[in-house]
């Protein structure tokens, strides 16, 4: 166990959205593996049911620790709730410890060419999915604790022996899955970035707004906003992806290298163990976040340096980034016309 | 890169559509482009804001007797609506798409996130600023890429070379920067910007029908809208917003236009508002890349301050207003 681990899961109770498949589900079986119990959500139950067998197969103590599924349609409001609710009372009256929302995929296909149904359905599926979440948690850690005494809303699920400081009360954790694309957007990805986008801008309000609990309520457990931000995932969800994404938005993409769903849960974990609130997994992501770095700048002084550092050299960096983005696509439509894709002939005809 | 004096957005004699073109910014801008002998489209959904606006439009055109003005009664919020406001506007500009469409309809719901209202507020403002927009771009650039059978090029577009049309967005500075109390709005912008920096690279694709993408990042304006703003602001938000002056919606209206001519790409409409900009360029096109660069070696490191500066700020507010039950009421 690392020296101060910042995302103390043993014993805990951790909910995971999208937990059936892909990064979902292996985030809840290394959690697992580090002695939490866990709740999963997606809306397929047969998907469900078989995701469970697995984590569980990862179990720390078998014994002690609990595992859950609930199927749910997390694109309304209502049934956020509903889950929230059932977690509590499966959970012996206690809410989650761990919010983890894994919820998402991309349909990356030219704008024009999108039917426009499309766009409110991606937007539900990386954008209104992780927010209902995550308002449901937040309300129920922050608004009912006030309703119990002092104390007692305290998670009573330490029975592994994990040692508490009196007085110290360890936080609860919201962890948003962002992506590569909410830093760094390109052709294709109309449908999908903006949600991403929209999801970096959520946790950053959400984690200011953490400060403001915490100064209201200082002996409550705080509340950390964590937010991960992956590139390309090797999950079911990818050759879905890669069934509709046009040629050119693969070009694009040629200098990113696909990471297994295992290597995404491990390095985020890690991540969160060693206490950030923005996580990036590979080398490029992490280039491109301090070219956007914005109100973002957390992690204390030294962190901060290096990123200013970075940003500054990023800035002219990514003039040339789009530059060569801009000309290649710009071929593209000279020499493949307007659909995105090599094997069709020529441009739209009036 | 603009170059002195050339003006990358003539609206004389060409038709513009305004979303949100019935009050604020939007009728501001309206009556600019009037002035400069634009055939006038204004959407909104209040029949009666539309007529009243339509004719203090009427009042600022350049050539009364040949310019043009129609209202299209819409809300950019239910799904649907841009076809037939596009297929609307196309009948009424003699089977031509308009040229330039610019999409002011927006609004600002900001309250804290466990405020009794912030999911419906969440959604609606997604509803009006994000998909209001992405809804309209989308019909629009159809229109111009795929024109229908029925459309037909004048004799004189043929001959012609084809002048740039235009899309413009209007964003916030809340596109780039995040505040608490905006956990409502501001996922709407940052979403408005990701869509701007995709299609802006995406219109490369279709050299023969040039279209220019802007995104206007204005901060606060002093319309009725920032009225509607300020009732369910959370008082620690405005503390926090404390230094931002807001400005006209003449004065937005007008450095806009003033952008738009000068062929820019984004458009912060205060030195501020190119702060908080210039700290979150990613991989956005540069309208001037040494500046664009330069500015953005040094705004991280004002923004860490301000940052440093906005967070201790909350931390104290709370501790001051905290009572017995908990945070006291935090917007009246």
């Amino acid at each position: 166990m690392a020296p101060s681990n910042a995302f103390e899961v043993n014993g805990r109770t951790a909910v995971i959205t999208g937990g059936s498949s892909g990064m979902g589900l292996c985030v809840a079986r290394q959690l697992a593996e580090k002695g939490a119990s866990i709740v999963i959500v997606a809306r397929n139950e047969d998907k469900l049911l078989s995701g469970i067998a697995h984590i569980k197969g990862g179990a720390l103590s078998v014994e002690t620790q609990r595992f859950h599924h609930i199927s749910a349609d997390l694109a309304s409001p209502s049934e956020a709730v509903r889950v929230i609710d059932e977690v509590v009372s499966w959970n012996s009256g206690n809410p989650p410890d761990i919010v983890w929302c894994c919820a998402g995929g991309a349909h990356p296909t030219l704008f024009i060419d999108t039917p426009v149904s499309e766009f409110p359905k991606q937007m539900n599926t990386n954008y209104f999915t992780a927010l209902y979440m995550a308002h449901a948690a937040l309300r129920c850690w922050l608004v009912s604790s006030r309703d119990t005494s002092a104390g007692t809303s305290i998670s009573t699920a330490n029975k592994s022996g994990v040692a508490q400081v009196i007085g110290s009360i360890a936080p609860r954790h919201l962890i948003f899955t962002a992506s590569f694309v909410s830093f760094f957007t390109f052709a294709g990805y109309s449908p999908y970035s903006p949600g991403k986008a929209a999801l970096r801008s959520l946790s950053d309000s959400l984690s200011q707004e953490m400060n403001l609990y915490a100064a209201a309520n200082p002996r409550e457990p705080r509340v950390r906003v964590h937010t991960i931000f992956p590139a390309t995932i090797l999950t079911e969800g990818l050759e879905l992806e890669d069934r509709v994404k046009t040629d050119l938005t693969k070009l694009l993409e040629e200098g990113d290298t696909p990471q297994t769903p295992e290597a995404i849960a491990t390095k985020s974990i890690q991540g969160l163990e060693s206490g950030q609130e923005i996580i990036t997994t590979d080398f490029q992501t992490g280039l491109v976040r301090r070219s956007m770095l914005g109100g973002s700048t957390r992690g204390g002084f030294l962190r901060g340096l290096v990123d200013w550092f970075l940003a500054g050299w990023l800035a002219i960096i990514m003039v040339f980034v789009r530059g060569d983005m801009d000309s290649k696509v710009q071929k593209w439509g000279r020499e493949f016309g307007a659909s995105g894709m090599k094997s069709t002939s020529s441009s739209t005809r009036d | 890169m603009g170059w002195f004096g050339h003006n990358h957005m003539p609206v004389e004699g060409r038709t513009i559509l305004m979303t949100g073109g019935s009050e604020g910014t939007g009728l501001c801008v309206a009556r600019i482009f009037a002035s400069k002998g634009a055939n006038i489209i204004i959407v909104s959904r209040n029949e009666p804001k539309l007529e009243e606006a339509i004719n203090s439009i009427k009042t600022t055109a350049k050539s009364p007797e040949t310019q043009r003005f129609h209202t299209i009664s819409a809300d950019v919020a239910e799904s649907g609506y841009a076809e037939r406001v596009v297929t609307d506007a196309t009948a009424w500009n003699n089977g031509q798409p308009p040229e330039i469409v610019w999409c002011l309809a927006g609004l600002s719901t900001p309250m804290l996130w466990i405020d009794e209202g912030a999911m419906k507020a969440a959604r609606n403002n997604m509803d009006v600023n994000y998909f209001g927009t992405a809804e309209m771009s989308h019909a629009i650039m159809r229109a111009w890429l795929q024109p229908s059978q029925g459309a037909k090029k004048t004799s004189a577009e043929k001959s012609r070379p084809a002048a740039a049309k235009h899309i413009i967005f209007t964003g916030s500075v809340l596109s780039t920067f995040s505040l608490a109390g905006y956990g409502t709005y501001a996922p709407s912008k940052f979403a408005l910007r990701a869509l701007a920096d995709v299609l802006v690279m995406e219109v490369r694709l279709y050299p023969d029908v040039p279209i220019d993408v802007h995104l206007i990042l204005p901060n606060s304006i002093t319309t009725a809208g920032y009225e509607r703003e300020n009732a369910t602001k959370p008082k620690i938000t405005q503390q926090i917003e404390g230094a931002d002056k807001p400005q006209s919606p003449e004065e937005v209206a007008q450095i806009s236009v003033d952008g738009l001519e000068n062929g820019r790409y984004f458009i912060s409409t205060s030195f501020v508002g190119g702060l908080m900009r210039w700290g979150t360029m990613g991989n956005s096109p540069r309208d001037n890349w040494f500046v664009d660069t330069l500015m953005a070696w040094i705004s991280p490191l004002i923004m860490a301050f301000v940052m440093w500066d906005m967070n201790s700020q909350v931390s104290a507010w709370a501790k001051r207003n905290t009572d017995r039950e908990g945070l006291s009421s935090h917007t009246k």
